[in-house]
């Protein structure tokens, strides 16, 4: 049985409060202060001391994982702190990781155009290779969407593999812990194993979890007892440190939990590349319709469920030809406002019902925040000669 | 109940408020309700009315039987001198478990009654002296109300907004207070809306921030010289407010209603397109949610006790005038914006209920009571 983790290290660049008066005045979009704090305290919270910990495992006990790491990141990495990329490099450097390709700026860039993932997943292939002389195999797109559709555009692009949820609707009776393959397509499927994913990623730290607190050897003994070939574990990287704080013992978990998998002669770690060399698919799964990751729907409805979002994503959507037009700083800017967050913090599931418990926002509400990107959008078609006046 | 007024008989939000919590609080005690008989008292099946002699209330200059000249100023503490000492005589003979008053208008005739039969009181506190005089208070009404929060057993205060004033202006120990919120009967409105309109409704005092509002209402002119700002009330404030819109070049965009009677402050609330509530100190500002009850969204100040429990609003600092005017041109330019708000503030009402704040209220009652 293989461990496959995939960690994904992602920061987006937060918009900053942009207002009417702002449009057709200011094209400075981005809260730098507060994607400079928030580097940093996750640099020293989360990356670093990671990074420190997981080259210690790697020498010490041969761990092997992978991580996708979005242009967007880099960029934040190469103003805010370098060590960070230092410190990844070195991780990449030992052989033990393998790196995944995604969209650069970790976007909702295959629901605006075909032609616009293709670019950004090259950009995303040109950086990993600059940083980290790669090219990944393995395709991942933002927040696990996945369909059919983007097992073909992989497919095209030279993708082996794709990685995705091992939601129970779409495998059925099937279990996640094997290799599939996409319909359609010749891409070779890994599905998350979210219970197991879960237990670290949310669980971990919950008194009211009856498994709680939960202990190196009792994962390792899951992992051991688990039917299948391949336990994908794909979580977010900033679990380490930042949404389980270090007082939670994630980080003397992650530090013993391979001398506990050792003790089962049947576990392995693999890299996400030796995972695809390796197994063969067992079968094919039909995925029409998108899923993803997010939340208990596993659908788009947390990037694009209420009104709001769906008008803002329209409204960039529509300036696609013209700012591939212009080009330079506009494509730019574009192409950051179509990360996934800023749509994200425009979700009003939990938020309207006064359910707070797992809401986080770079704004006060879901309606500053499309309020603030509809300014934006406003002042692009100000840039793009579309408006003549605010 | 010690109240003050009740409605039809009510000039502000005090006798509405009385009205629909003793409605709700009826199921679970029975009460007798107390008011200065002024121009009469109405009758309601949930609860025994019992009228107390008064002075009229009117307004301005008084002459009392003595040929003296009385102001307002020693107008109001002579009526409620009068409550107290009038109560004391019309509860004599009624049985009663506890003490429950509203504002420092009460608060002399509540303790007159605790004084007499020794039975505990709570004191609701929806405005203080502090927040009414925008923060230069009235030494009289001052020294009521401070006599009376330090003689109350228990206190009820609208918002951990005003809570905390209490602490810190008050020096009123923290456990000695609860909070229960504010809520709104239901408004429905079926008219038609305007595309433009801001609307302001309530008092025209210092403390309500429209100074402000004037400010941001330039603003937003200045970029859409197609809104209109209704400000529907009156209040002290009004010559100078009316002053400031013409000095702000604003006149012909700015409408001021004075008095508006109940019929039409529904029509108001729903046909407007916004509803901004930019007070510098607001202890609850119920006129929000009434505007959100009829299907209109909300700008609310960060000053006030309603941001403490509602969500599907935008909320900036009244002092903000740019970022405010920012959200009202926001509201008015973005559909999908108007919308959501319209929509999901009925969530927010789902959760804030009369219902739900006599229920609160009851547990402060056995509380009190060790019950």
């Amino acid at each position: 049985m293989i461990i496959n983790f995939y960690f994904q290290v992602h920061q987006p660049f937060r918009l900053r409060r942009y207002t009417f008066f702002d449009i057709g005045e200011n094209h400075d979009y981005y809260d730098h202060n507060k994607n400079k704090e928030i580097f940093l305290r996750a640099a020293r919270k989360c990356y670093l001391p990671t990074n420190r910990l997981l080259l210690d495992l790697i020498k010490k006990h041969n761990v092997k994982v992978s991580f996708s790491i979005p242009g967007t990141f880099l960029e934040q990495a190469e103003m805010y702190n370098k060590d960070v990329i230092q410190s990844f490099q070195e991780l990449v450097d030992t052989g033990n990781v393998s790196l995944l390709n995604e969209t650069y700026y970790h976007s909702l860039a295959f629901l605006v155009s075909k032609q616009e993932f293709v670019e950004q997943v090259k950009m995303h292939k040109k950086i990993t290779r600059k940083y980290f002389n790669k090219q990944p195999v393995v395709l991942r797109n933002t927040e696990a969407m996945y369909s059919n559709a983007v097992a073909k555009v992989a497919e095209e692009m030279g993708f082996k593999a794709m990685v995705t949820e091992g939601w129970d609707s779409i495998l059925g009776w099937r279990s996640p812990n094997y290799m599939y393959k996409a319909k359609g397509s010749n891409v070779k499927l890994l599905t998350r194993n979210y219970k197991l994913s879960d237990d670290i990623g949310f669980r971990f730290s919950t008194p009211y979890w009856e498994e709680y607190p939960l202990t190196a050897d009792k994962y390792a003994m899951w992992l051991a007892s688990s039917p299948g070939e391949v336990i994908n574990l794909f979580l977010d990287y900033e679990t380490f440190g930042e949404h389980q704080w270090p007082e939670t013992g994630i980080f003397e978990f992650l530090r013993h939990l391979p001398i506990e998998v050792a003790k089962h002669k049947h576990l392995e770690f693999a890299t996400i590349d030796e995972v695809v060399h390796t197994l063969e698919p067992k079968d094919e799964i039909d995925i029409p319709h998108f899923l993803s990751w997010a939340d208990i729907d596993r659908d788009l409805s947390a990037w694009l469920g209420n009104n709001m979002q769906k008008s803002a994503f329209e409204e960039i959507k529509k300036l696609e030809p013209y700012v591939k037009e212009q080009g330079g700083k506009v494509l730019e800017d574009w192409r950051k406002l179509l990360t996934s967050d800023n749509y994200y913090y425009m979700c009003t599931k939990w938020f309207a019902d006064g359910d707070i418990h797992k809401y986080f926002n770079a704004y006060d509400s879901p309606y500053v925040a499309y309020a603030n990107f509809m300014n934006i959008v406003r002042d692009l078609k100000h840039r793009l000669g579309l408006l003549t006046k605010a | 109940m010690i109240g003050w007024e009740l409605p039809p008989f009510s000039t502000g939000g005090l006798g509405t408020h009385c009205y629909s919590l003793t409605k709700r609080l009826s199921k679970y005690v029975s009460i007798f309700f107390t008011m200065p008989n002024r121009k009469g008292v109405p009758s309601y099946d949930f609860m025994e009315i019992i009228p107390i002699p008064s002075p009229s209330l009117g307004v301005g200059v008084y002459v009392t039987a003595d040929h003296k000249v009385h102001y307002m100023s020693d107008w109001i503490p002579h009526i409620i001198d009068v409550y107290a000492k009038e109560i004391v005589k019309a509860v004599k003979n009624i049985d009663f478990d506890l003490i429950h008053s509203h504002d420092w208008l009460t608060a002399p005739a509540a303790m007159a009654v605790k004084k007499l039969t020794g039975k505990p009181w709570i004191y609701t506190v929806h405005s203080t002296e502090w927040d009414r005089s925008g923060g230069s208070p009235w030494p009289e009404a001052l020294a009521v109300e401070t006599e009376g929060l330090r003689n109350a057993d228990m206190i009820i205060a609208v918002s951990n907004r005003t809570k905390n004033m209490l602490i810190e202006k008050y020096g009123i120990p923290p456990e000695k207070i609860r909070v229960v919120y504010n809520a709104t009967e239901p408004i429905t409105y079926r008219g038609r809306k305007y595309s433009k309109m801001v609307l302001y409704l309530g008092r025209l005092t210092v403390q309500k921030g429209l100074y402000h509002f004037l400010h941001a209402a330039k603003l937003v002119l200045e970029k859409d010289p197609n809104v209109l700002f209704v400000i529907a009330g009156t209040g002290p404030d009004e010559d100078y407010l009316i002053n400031l819109s013409i000095e702000l070049g604003i006149h012909n965009n700015v409408v001021f209603t004075g008095f508006v009677p109940d019929e039409e402050v529904k029509k108001l609330y729903g046909s407007a397109s916004l509803y901004v509530l930019p007070s510098k100190s607001e202890p609850f500002g119920i006129t929000v949610l009434e505007a959100m009850s009829a299907g209109t969204p909300v700008i609310v100040s960060k000053q006030t006790g309603v941001s403490e429990v509602i969500r599907n609003c935008i909320k900036v600092d009244f002092w903000d005038t740019r970022l405010m005017a920012s959200a009202i041109l926001e509201v008015l330019n973005y559909p999908s914006l108007m919308e959501s708000l319209r929509a999901n503030g009925y969530k927010d009402l789902h959760r804030i209920t009369w219902e739900d704040s006599a229920r609160k209220t009851y547990n402060v009652y056995r509380d009190v009571l060790n019950l």
